[in-house]
């Protein structure tokens, strides 16, 4: 159906529904403003750090500030413009630790990128208000929260700092997320659990042009519905913000193969995610067609080169 | 739920009170579509939209 279509239905039904299909066109249309001082008009890469011993893949595990400089220098120089630094693994099963533990492993790691020379922005992975508070201190430049700033004084401090923020989609916690996931149809349940979050974040006070959505591959859903949401992609930018997404080197990429072999009769153990590269660069084009302005991978220069391919192409 | 193609598909009239009506662009690429729309101001483009409804429990 054309969008003129379904504003001649909309109209010749009554006003309220020709006002509301033009302000949803509008959202699909309209220019994002800036996110953070980065242009949201092309795609942006994310970096993911991990000063964790438990992430679920270990490349990314960082544990000392020299592998950290290597790491963050490669990620800026291969084209990231943010770089997500984590304390705190949100893997399926995952136990949560003390904010003052996670304070402890990222602390050290952002001061550094603070005083780093190169043009990138610095993203604080973190469910934790006392890590929030003490990295804003510091200057970190992103809040990244996967329980998508769930309580009510996260969201006071948001926004009286008027800080960037992205808000995941998670069904319950990382430890029990991955125990029987439920919805009605994925990509609409989230759609409506960001339009009321969005609507409770702008009352509070936040701006909309501060919100970045990310619907949590992974993160308390099956693989039909990670690859419903997937599906159903372009729906999110009827939201009017930003949308990242993160699939780089996750299980649904394992899962996917190891049913192939299945249906080739062929038997295979685990794809580990040191075997899901191509995969999450899949992923990663898909979701670059489907207008994501944020795309948050392990992989900076896999995912860059892809990009660049893709657009030289035209597709 | 129902995904509706064309307009004679449609469950209910779009956004009215009988059911929920949600758009997704079927987006291309600004050469495939000259006179599309441009998704965000960014670089992908739409003509058409697929529409989802899903009728409300009243």
């Amino acid at each position: 159906m054309s969008t003129q279509e379904l504003l001649k239905v909309a109209k010749k039904h009554s006003n309220t529904s020709f006002t509301e299909a033009e302000f949803q066109i509008s959202n699909l249309v309209n220019k994002r403003p800036s996110f953070a001082k980065l242009d949201m008009s092309k795609p942006n890469i994310m970096g993911v750090i991990n000063i964790t011993p438990d992430s679920f893949y270990k490349n990314s595990q960082i544990d000392n500030l020299n592998k950290l400089k290597k790491y963050v220098y490669k990620m800026i120089n291969n084209g990231a413009s943010i770089i997500d630094i984590g304390g705190e693994s949100s893997r399926p099963g995952a136990e949560k630790i003390s904010s003052a533990e996670e304070l402890n492993r990222v602390i050290d790691p952002i001061k550094y990128l603070k005083n780093c020379k190169e043009d990138f922005l610095i993203s604080l992975d973190s469910r934790n208000l006392s890590t929030m508070k003490t990295c804003y201190k510091i200057g970190v430049d992103i809040f990244n929260d996967i329980t998508a700033f769930k309580m009510r004084n996260k969201i006071e401090f948001i926004s009286k700092t008027n800080m960037p923020i992205i808000i995941m989609h998670m069904q319950n916690e990382p430890i029990n997320m991955q125990i029987n996931p439920k919805y009605s149809f994925a990509p609409i349940d989230i759609y409506n659990f960001f339009s009321k979050k969005i609507k409770d974040l702008t009352e509070a006070g936040v701006k909309k042009s501060n919100i970045v959505v990310d619907p949590g591959i992974g993160f308390g859903k099956t693989l039909s519905d990670n690859l419903n949401i997937f599906k159903y992609l372009p729906l999110f930018h009827c939201l009017g913000v930003p949308i990242l997404i993160g699939a780089s080197r996750k299980s649904l990429i394992g899962e996917l193969t190891m049913k192939d072999y299945k249906f080739r009769g062929k038997i295979k153990k685990d794809i580990s995610p040191s075997k899901r590269l191509s995969g999450s660069l899949a992923f990663a084009i898909y979701a670059n067609m489907c207008g994501v302005q944020i795309l948050r991978t392990h992989d900076v220069f896999e995912t860059n080169q892809a990009l660049i391919c893709q657009k030289y192409l035209h597709l | 739920m129902a995904f509706v193609k064309k307009t004679r598909y449609l469950l209910a009239p779009p956004y009215c009170r009988s059911a929920k009506t949600f758009i997704s662009p079927i987006l291309c690429s600004p050469s495939e579509a000259l006179d599309g729309l441009r998704l965000a101001g960014g670089w992908r483009c739409f003509k058409n939209l697929r529409v989802i409804q899903k009728k409300k429990i009243i």
